[in-house]
């Protein structure tokens, strides 16, 4: 009796691991196989199978990318398109966080009047594709005299990052307790001097949720660089797009393309790894009941 | 002693708080309120590159329901849709059920299973498309197995090309799904299992009458979240098929860009886009109504 | 120290009316407590006069200055919280030292007025710590501190001690006071602790339904409660209230007739019901009959230390005695008791206005 049991245990145990293996499989095998092309040359990327290890692993392919590959008719590599997209997600993350945060801070903590009707408007930039109000804002900026400018994809991302960010800060604001408000306001701290002096120093944790969030979406994003940045700032991610769809002409360089594409995913990647917890949080910070 | 206050008149503190509120409404008002007002005044236009304000009535929504292109686009927002969040969710419940069942390295699987979600569907589409290809992907693959006749040609074929989108769509957002419903799992009451085994119910069964109708708000996050990206979907698409073979796969995201930006009929675009946020709506209005239905029900 | 005047303050929260024209004159260094029950408009009256929540009208006069319309900080006083409030990520020193530092004072200034409120509540050697190295009643000090540097004239207290264990609570009580001799300023404290309420208090405010029921010095309130809802908040065990009929110089309680004379009404007196409130302290019981007692039932014994609180029927109206605790036993079902004339409180029944 107990050992049919059990091996029914054991067999139930396998089953679950085997299971549990191959998922883990699925979902490694698309990463494992840009990796492994993007060690090989171009010959070896093109004609062998893409499961077969390199024949002599070597980084070639990534200085290629990095310095010489053509964008259209730019042979410079994504080095520059990388420190376009740093640029970008620098200046539209820090000041995404920063406005979100101080309206999170005065929605939150101040007790204003319609407060909540403010946070519903905004939230419906959250939940609207945002490719709805695209064209409007590429004719605002067009008349504005500043569209496919660094101002121009900054503001979008800004504009865009707001509602849910905003959101975050708000959630966490609203926890706090509202005394250190009132503290501070006898103790004769200003709006600015409360949130620098009191609520940043607490907000730390929700810095780097908020933060993990909105670099990500920043450094992924994909349709608002084409539309928004112009040749100048063209983001990795479109560059790497279309990377792959030049070479398709000629004789393409899979390796250099799976290269490109690593680069343009390490950086999302990296952060993944490294902030563990706040990495998730930061992902399903958007699924806050709105 | 005596302490000096700073005399220079200054703003009450709730008047700056309503102060630093006022770009952000602005930008709303104007970016958010003002383009979508817009956008429907411009789906009632003959605009072609540039806005033209004549009022034409329903004829772009006439045309644009004529369209086939459009026809076929609507139609995979609901074929792709469907499909991207019915698998995540199965296989996100899945795993997050297996995870529960207190398996070693779960810190680990969980890792793997959720670092998809970093990346960009512009890397998920470049990736998939690496794998997928014809002459030195899967199909090379598992014919230099044996299976000699094996064909994978998703991606050329107008009627399977769609599921490829699906494929690589789930690979991405599965282990969200997985870690959402994860963290609802965690949060029911232990007790209850407890109970389970006092009165002798198999486990699989808890899972089915007890803990799955249990998880049904975060289910319908996982829902919401998911939804959102089918209508937003672009980049994916763009990269993986192009909207191909033909415009097999195409999307009204899709269909909505070109139209705007390389086949420069505003008017069209403008037509789509307000149709697309009125099924959005209802989304919305059903969600909330569902999600009302659960607490409802609870 | 400060002389507090607020004039027919009305506060509301949409049709809720938390102040219902309010006046207080609040004498220069008097220690005044707002007693009531929670939601009775304290903590809403305190805020108002801090600052932290405005009024619909009324005004409020600090000495001869109109403040209605000032920030909490151009008030010049001091405040400690419930929960303290204090700043997690700063330390003491820096806590205390905030007020003056965003007043832009000098180091030597923050350093000066630090040290001098650190040394009179014992916490020098804290300073350099976070609140969350801090116990209770630390925190407490350092919240009493903060408000200390200020030099405010006018210092305000939100329940400080309801977050403290019973015997901390008592040790910061008596320092509360022994503070208050010492700065000589206005204090105003907000509690529903009718102990603390009255060992601190120069005057006593007790408050209910958004208007202040009395004002008084303590002994006033205990001895004789303006209302019956002050006399039956105040005092614990709380006062026996038995429906009675008046007439003339005497009272009846069913057959029981009460002397009545050594009473001081509050105006002439009209035959019919009143209610008779006396407190538990101020019945005496009997196991014979003697002079104007009653005979009652003894239903319950309630040993409680120091006494013992019976529990008693007169002509079934239930009553409580406190008596010494060596009595309680001996006692038979049925006792005599009798009423102390100053214990004894009037009560309109409908108005509940004392008589």
């Amino acid at each position: 009796m107990s050992t049919t049991r059990n091996s029914g245990v054991i067999i139930g145990r396998i089953g679950l691991y085997a299971f549990l293996i191959t998922a883990a499989a699925f979902f490694m095998i698309p990463l494992v196989i840009v990796f492994l092309t993007s060690l090989k040359d171009g010959v070896e990327a093109r004609t062998g199978s893409i499961f077969d290890l390199p024949q002599s692993p070597d980084l070639d392919s990534y200085v290629i990318a990095w310095t010489s590959a053509c964008i259209g008719r730019d042979c410079n590599g994504i080095s520059g398109r990388f420190w376009n997209s740093i640029t970008l997600t620098v200046l539209a993350s820090g000041l995404s966080l920063l406005f979100a945060s101080l309206n999170g801070f005065a929605l939150a903590m101040w007790n204003l009047r319609r407060a909540n009707l403010i946070l519903a408007m905004l939230l419906i930039g959250a939940f609207v594709p945002y490719q709805v109000m695209i064209y409007p804002l590429v004719r605002m900026f067009a008349i504005g005299g500043f569209h496919q400018t660094l101002a121009a994809i900054v503001t979008v991302h800004v504009l865009f990052g707001l509602p849910i960010l905003t959101l975050i800060f708000r959630n966490f604001y609203v926890g706090l307790p509202p005394e250190l408000i009132k503290a501070a306001r006898v103790d004769g701290a200003g709006f600015f001097q409360t949130w620098r002096l009191i609520i940043l120093p607490l907000s730390l944790n929700i810095f780097i949720v908020a933060g993990i969030l909105s670099v990500t979406g920043v450094w992924n994003d994909y349709l608002l660089g084409l539309i928004f940045a112009g040749a100048n700032w063209q983001p990795m991610t479109v560059s790497v797009a279309s990377l792959a769809a030049t070479n398709a002409t000629g004789v393409p360089d899979h390796a250099v393309n799976m290269s490109a594409t690593l680069l343009t995913a390490l950086p999302p990647l990296l952060l993944y790894l490294f902030s563990g917890k706040y990495f998730v949080r930061g992902v399903t910070a958007g699924a806050v009941k709105g | 002693m005596t302490i000096s206050h700073r005399t220079r008149p200054r703003l009450r503190p709730r008047t700056v708080a309503q102060l630093v509120l006022l770009p952000t409404i602005l930008l709303t008002v104007i970016g958010y309120h003002g383009s979508i007002l817009w956008t429907i005044v411009l789906s009632f236009t003959p605009s072609r590159m540039l806005p033209v304000y004549r009022w034409t009535g329903f004829d772009m929504y006439e045309r644009l329901l004529n369209t086939e292109r459009w026809q076929v686009a609507y139609q995979n927002l609901f074929i792709f849709g469907g499909l991207y969040i019915g698998f995540c969710l199965l296989f996100g419940l899945v795993l997050a059920i297996l995870l529960d069942q207190g398996v070693k390295g779960r810190s680990i699987l969980q890792t793997i299973f959720l670092y998809p979600i970093a990346l960009s569907f512009v890397v998920t589409g470049l990736a998939w498309k690496w794998l997928l290809n014809p002459t030195t992907g899967l199909q090379d693959f598992v014919r230099s197995l044996g299976w000699e006749n094996f064909t994978l040609d998703l991606l050329s074929s107008p009627d399977r090309a769609i599921y490829t989108l699906v494929i690589a769509g789930v690979w991405h957002s599965a282990g969200l799904t997985m870690v959402i419903l994860f963290a609802g799992l965690q949060s029911i009451d232990h007790e209850i299992w407890r109970a389970s085994r006092v009165d002798g119910i198999p486990r699989w069964r808890m899972y089915l009458h007890v803990v799955i109708p249990m998880l049904w708000p975060v289910v319908v996050t996982c829902l919401v979240l998911l939804s959102m990206n089918v209508v937003r979907s672009y980049e994916l698409i763009v990269v993986l098929t192009g909207g191909g073979p033909g415009f097999s796969t195409d999307v009204p995201a899709k269909f909505i860009i070109d139209h705007y930006f390389a086949r420069q009929s505003v008017c069209l675009a403008s037509a789509a886009e307000t149709l697309r946020l009125l099924t959005v709506a209802a989304i919305l209005a059903i969600s909330a109504l569902s999600r009302r239905g659960g607490e409802a029900a609870t | 120290m400060t002389r507090v005047r607020i004039e027919n303050l009305v506060r509301s929260y949409g049709t809720v009316q938390v102040l219902k024209d309010v006046s207080l004159d609040i004498t220069p260094g008097e220690f005044l407590v707002l007693l009531g029950p929670s939601g009775c408009g304290k903590s809403t009256l305190l805020s108002a006069i801090a600052g932290l929540d405005e009024v619909q009208s009324g005004r409020i006069h600090f000495d001869d200055r109109d403040v209605t319309a000032l920030e909490p900080n151009e008030r010049e006083i001091g405040m400690v919280f419930q929960s303290y409030a204090l700043y997690p990520t700063m330390t003491a020193r820096a806590n205390m030292a905030f007020a003056l530092r965003v007043s832009g004072a000098t180091k030597a200034q923050m350093e000066e007025r630090v040290t001098w409120a650190a040394n009179l509540l014992q916490i020098t050697h804290l300073l350099d710590r976070k609140p969350g190295q801090l116990s209770g009643g630390q925190r407490q000090r350092v919240a009493i501190g903060r408000a200390l540097v200020r030099q405010a004239r006018l210092f305000l207290f939100d329940e400080p001690l309801s977050n403290l264990d019973a015997k901390l609570r008592n040790e910061m009580r008596a320092e509360i006071k022994s503070l208050h001799e010492r700065l000589g300023a206005t204090f105003i404290f907000v509690t529903h602790d009718q102990i603390e309420a009255m060992t601190l208090a120069t005057r006593v405010a007790v408050m209910s339904g958004g208007i202040i029921q009395q004002i008084g010095t303590p002994e006033d309130i205990y001895r004789r409660p303006a209302t019956r809802f002050v006399a039956d908040f105040v005092g614990s065990p709380a006062m026996s209230f038995l429906d009675a009929t008046l007439a003339d110089q005497t009272l009846d309680i069913g057959p029981a007739r009460i002397d009545l004379s050594a009473y001081a009404f509050a105006k002439p007196p009209a035959p019919g019901p009143v209610t008779f409130g006396i407190r538990p302290e101020r019945v005496s019981v009997h196991p014979e009959v003697t002079l104007g007692t009653h005979p009652a039932r003894l239903t319950a014994r309630e040993p409680m230390g120091a006494d013992t609180l019976l529990w008693l029927d007169l002509h079934g109206q239930r009553l409580s005695a406190r008596v010494p605790p060596e009595i309680g036993p001996a006692l038979q079902d049925t006792v005599h008791i009798g009423f102390d004339p100053a214990g004894i409180s009037l009560f309109d029944p409908k108005s509940g206005l004392r008589l």
